[in-house]
């Protein structure tokens, strides 16, 4: 049986590895093509179809839209209502933009499956990173297992992505999830309001809800990817094994049979759709992917969906 | 059972090898492998509910591991080829001693409402049910056992053969003797390995303290001398007897001889006695050829005998007596209430004495009944002998001749020569001396000299001693400085004749209270009668007499022809025997029991040793040949073993045990029916080995998790 220590360490090499390896120029051609698919989606929609809240003090006006569900009645154009017999509130143009946040968890869980869900996830971040930066906004992203240890001032063009990679390859991987904590030390630093995409496994015990809903108290736009790995979906095991928590290092004899694969596969699928469910509840878009779905195909439906880019 | 497929060399060769594999599999499968998750909590949650514990999958495993040895074991044993048919193991020798002796008469055997069969007939039933549950192979010799060992039928395996030897025995009318019966039974096996004795009797017998059947313990039963050695025997025991012990009376002893002075009247001893735990009264009746003659009534304590000593007539042939209960007692057994006695034949002597005058001698002829006829030497002539006296034309059968030899020797089958002189007897010398006679015979002397005392005779005159020739026989001597002379008597051309050796005149002799006992023992042994005449022999026991017959006749009907004339004779039957020759009869005896500790049929405890001997049991065997199967067993076998499958479903241990118990007994209950009904040994091997699989291929998976 090999030493858990060691498993680990090994895992965190060859993550750091493939992490390395995926900058590299071809990456940023990815993203640039990412970026390009972005605007043309963007390009096609109609301001009614873009039903994103705006809301600030002492902001210019701008437009007017159909009320939704969550806005804030003070933004309520009383006058108009009299009128149409409908309820708008009014738009006012930012005079600041909203920096994008991007909390990837790099903790010991992100370094399994095949291929690593960590890599997916840095893609994934990274991806939208250069995107939200190609929109002119300003973008950090920040590596979390437990606290964030380092935490990122959001950056403005393109040429952030650099820095970006530069910072990811200093980060130490690996450790315990802990989304609360996570979300506890980003709201501590106190950075302006604006959008978190949070990419994590989310496979922690240690509630999601709590760091979701600490993250919404101090106004931020959260959006949710939860990645998981093909072996998660489908376990590729059978008879008597070991467990091993590569978090927590603690073993367990478990006998495998299909009727506790079909145990577990339910379980998971109940735990999914416990996420999606708490999310939707509160109008926070939740993205599921596997570590081997298509970067693109992510992106695209991300873009659709909308929220984090303008 | 024999194998034909590969050597049990090569087998091990196959089993050491994938044995190991097995083994070597089982024990990386303890080294459990090693799966990294993200995550336990989703695990953890499923978990709860449905995984066994540690140990439970431990048994799991481990009995798994004995069933792939097992199954291995089995195809094994398939490969080897085992056939039950072609061993050539020695087989099973198995002795059925049986009782033949006359307890087994007793009628006491229940068999319903007042009815009753005798021991024989259920000792028979006994013999029939061990027969029938034998081993097909097994070897039976039949041995019954009476007063003697008697071989019955050999080794025989077919059940057949022994039914119909059994068939025609019928118990002996004599007394038991167990260690003639074990002794023999041993003789027969003592070549064999596997060897078992089943003793089927009453046990109303005494054991003998000889037999030696170890483990011997205790020192007082160890035997003194050992007339039979059990050693290495298996000994088992069929008893027969009543639900309640029952009584007995018996003749126990029974004689009868005639007054010497009265031909026609005789004595009559007999002794009854009473084997029942209560005084009897009974009456005792004679017949004489049939006829009654005489009865007498007695009490017999319980356990007590009574000897009476009764004088009657008895003019006749066969005495018969016949003890009846005249207090309501049923008598058991018939046989020994019954006794048989022949009566001495008693012709009537006709003697012709040739002599002098001497009224010593002629008044002890006087006193013997018959016809007496006396003659001077001068007035005798041959013809004499051929017509004695007034019976008119018959011959004398008797011819003494005192102080007087005649010129020719006469063919008169019984002649006495007193004093003769050189003929028909040789003389070796002649003394002329006083002389005392010294020997007269010992202590078992001839008939003649039967409360004959002549120690204070004394001779004067001139003494014979006489050339003593093949077949003559001395029956007196005087020894004086080395000389001797003799009473002889001796055979010559179908004549006996005895010769004295001295003159009446010369001694004293005629003077002595012995000497007309001398005379009238001398009479009665020519005319065939004696003192030690047998009336009645005792069945069971060896009697060796001369009879010139060639056929026997037996109590029972049945005849038997005979060769030679020096007969060792062992009366089986009580009753009367006759001997014939031509067709005619010479010779006729009586039988009876007359045995105390026959008569005693209390049946006891058979001990040898001091250890009961172990009952015998019928044996359960399931054979190819057998062709009633034990469903009963198999269906419990397989009951218990679905049983325990069904609760393979229970949490822990328990439930891995139950599994590997309930897919063995399932697997060995189809292996025994599959033997039973006759499937080749690897057949059935190779099925039960599918079953295991099978079994443990359907459990394996419902045995871990709900």
């Amino acid at each position: 049986m090999p030493d858990p220590k060691k498993y680990v360490k090994s895992k965190v090499e060859n993550a750091r590895k493939l992490i390395d390896d995926s900058m590299n120029k071809d990456f940023l051609r990815e993203l640039e093509r990412l970026f390009l698919i972005s605007r043309q989606i963007m390009a096609g929609r109609t301001r009614a179809e873009r039903k994103t809240k705006k809301t600030g003090s002492g902001l210019e006006f701008s437009e007017h839209r159909e009320y939704v569900p969550g806005d804030d009645f003070r933004t309520i154009d009383w006058n108009l209502y009299s009128r149409l017999d409908k309820l708008f509130v009014r738009l006012y143009e930012e005079e600041e933009d909203l920096p994008v946040y991007v909390l990837f968890d790099v903790s010991s869980s992100m370094l399994e499956g095949n291929p690593v869900k960590l890599l997916h996830a840095f893609r994934l971040s990274a991806a939208l990173s250069y995107v939200a930066l190609a929109h002119l906004d300003r973008v950090a992203m920040m590596p979390f297992s437990g606290t964030i240890d380092n935490f990122f001032l959001p950056g403005r063009g393109k040429a952030r992505m650099f820095k970006i990679f530069h910072q990811i390859k200093k980060t130490e991987l690996g450790g315990v999830t802990d989304l609360e904590k996570a979300a506890r030390s980003f709201v501590y630093r106190k950075p302006r309001l604006g959008k978190v995409v949070l990419v994590s496994d989310f496979l922690t015990t240690r509630g999601y809800r709590e760091a979701v809903n600490m993250l919404r108290y101090h106004k931020y736009k959260v959006i949710t990817i939860q990645v998981l790995s093909p072996q998660e979906f489908s376990p590729d095991v059978n008879g008597d094994i070991e467990l091993l928590d590569i978090e927590t290092g603690k073993l367990k004899s478990v006998t495998v049979t299909k009727n506790l694969l079909r145990a577990y596969k339910s379980e998971l699928k109940k735990f999914i759709i416990e996420i999606r469910s708490f999310c939707q509840d509160r109008s926070i878009p939740y993205f599921n992917t596997r570590s081997d779905d298509k970067l693109e195909t992510l992106m695209l439906d991300v873009f659709r969906k909308g929220g984090i880019i303008k | 059972m024999s194998f034909s497929g590969f050597t049990f060399a090569f087998l091990a060769k196959i089993f050491g090898l994938f044995g190991g594999l097995i083994a070597l599999m089982y024990l990386l499968k303890m080294r459990e492998r090693l799966v990294p998750v993200s995550a336990h909590f989703l695990w953890e949650k499923i978990l709860k509910a449905g995984q066994r514990s540690l140990i439970a999958r431990l048994l799991r495993r481990f009995f798994s591991f004995l069933l792939q040895l097992l199954i291995l074991g089995f195809i094994l044993f398939a490969m080897s080829n085992p056939s039950e048919h072609q061993e050539k193991k020695e087989p099973q020798k198995t002795v059925i001693l049986l009782d033949q002796s006359a307890s087994m008469l007793t009628n006491d055997i229940g068999a319903g409402q007042n009815e009753f069969i005798n021991r024989w007939s259920k000792a028979l039933q006994e013999v029939r049910n061990i027969i029938k549950n034998k081993d097909p192979e097994e070897e039976i010799s039949l041995v019954t056992f009476s007063h003697q060992a008697i071989p019955r039928v050999s080794w025989q395996k077919d059940p057949k053969d022994l039914f119909s030897n059994l068939e025609q025995l019928l118990p002996h009318h004599t007394p038991g003797n167990i260690v003639s019966g074990l002794r023999y039974a041993m003789q027969v096996l003592q070549n064999f390995k596997k060897k078992k004795i089943i003793l089927v009797t009453d046990g109303a017998y005494s054991l003998s303290n000889d037999i030696f059947w170890p483990p011997v313990k205790q020192e007082k039963c160890k035997p003194k001398n050992k007339k039979v050695d059990l050693t290495g025997i298996e000994l088992e025991l069929v008893q027969v007897k009543p639900q309640k012990p029952v009584g007995n009376i018996a003749i126990t002893a029974f004689s009868a001889r005639p007054l010497p002075t009265d031909s026609d009247v005789g004595q009559v001893l007999i002794e009854v006695t009473n084997f029942s735990t209560k005084p009897r009264r009974i009456s005792i009746k004679f017949y004489v050829d049939d006829n009654w003659r005489a009865t007498r009534n007695l009490t017999i304590e319980a356990g007590d005998r009574v000897t009476k000593i009764i004088k009657m007539p008895l003019i006749g042939r066969q005495l018969q007596a016949v003890v009846k209960s005249m207090d309501g007692f049923e008598d058991k057994l018939e046989l020994d209430n019954q006794a048989w006695s022949i009566l001495p034949r008693k012709p009537d002597p006709r003697i012709l004495l040739v002599s002098e005058h001497n009224l010593f001698l002629e008044a002890a002829l006087l006193l013997i009944p018959g016809y007496f006829e006396k003659v001077l030497p001068t007035e005798y002539a041959p013809e004499l002998v051929e017509d004695c006296g007034e019976i008119g034309g018959a011959p004398c059968n008797l011819v003494i001749y005192n102080d007087f030899v005649p010129a020719k020797i006469p063919a008169t089958p019984n002649q006495f020569y007193i004093n003769p002189q050189g003929r028909p007897f040789k003389v070796k010398n002649q003394i002329e001396k006083n002389l005392q006679i010294l020997w007269t015979g010992g202590a078992n002397p001839h008939p003649i000299m039967e409360n004959v005392s002549m120690k204070d005779v004394n001779l004067w005159g001139v003494s014979s001693s006489f050339v003593k020739e093949k077949g003559d026989k001395s029956l007196m001597q005087v020894d004086a400085r080395g000389t001797i002379f003799s009473l002889l008597k001796t055979k010559k051309d179908g004549r006996r004749m005895l010769g004295l050796g001295f003159s009446l005149k010369d001694s004293d002799f005629v003077l002595q209270v012995s000497f007309p006992v001398f005379i009238l023992n001398m009479v009665n042994w020519f005319r065939g009668t004696s003192p030690s005449f047998l009336a009645t022999y005792s069945t069971g026991e060896p009697n060796r007499f001369f009879v010139d017959s060639d056929l026997i006749k037996y109590p029972d009907g049945s005849k038997t022809e005979l060769s030679g004339k020096n007969l060792v004779f062992i009366p089986k039957l009580s009753g009367i025997y006759s001997f014939l020759n031509n067709g005619k009869k010479v010779k006729e005896i009586a039988t009876s029991l007359l045995s105390k500790l026959e008569s005693n049929i209390h049946t006891q405890e058979v001990k040898i040793s001091c250890k009961t001997v172990p009952a015998w049991t019928p044996q359960i065997r399931l054979t190819k040949k057998s062709t009633s199967i034990p469903w009963k067993y198999l269906i419990i076998l397989f009951l218990a073993g679905v049983g325990m499958l069904i609760m393979t479903y229970l949490r822990g241990a328990w439930g891995a045990i139950m599994a590997f118990l309930g897919i063995l007994c399932i697997a060995l209950a189809c292996l025994s029916l599959l033997l039973t009904i006759g499937l080749q040994p690897w057949t059935a091997l190779v099925l039960s080995v599918l079953i295991i699989l099978g079994l443990e291929w359907f459990t394996y998976n419902r045995r871990i998790t709900v």
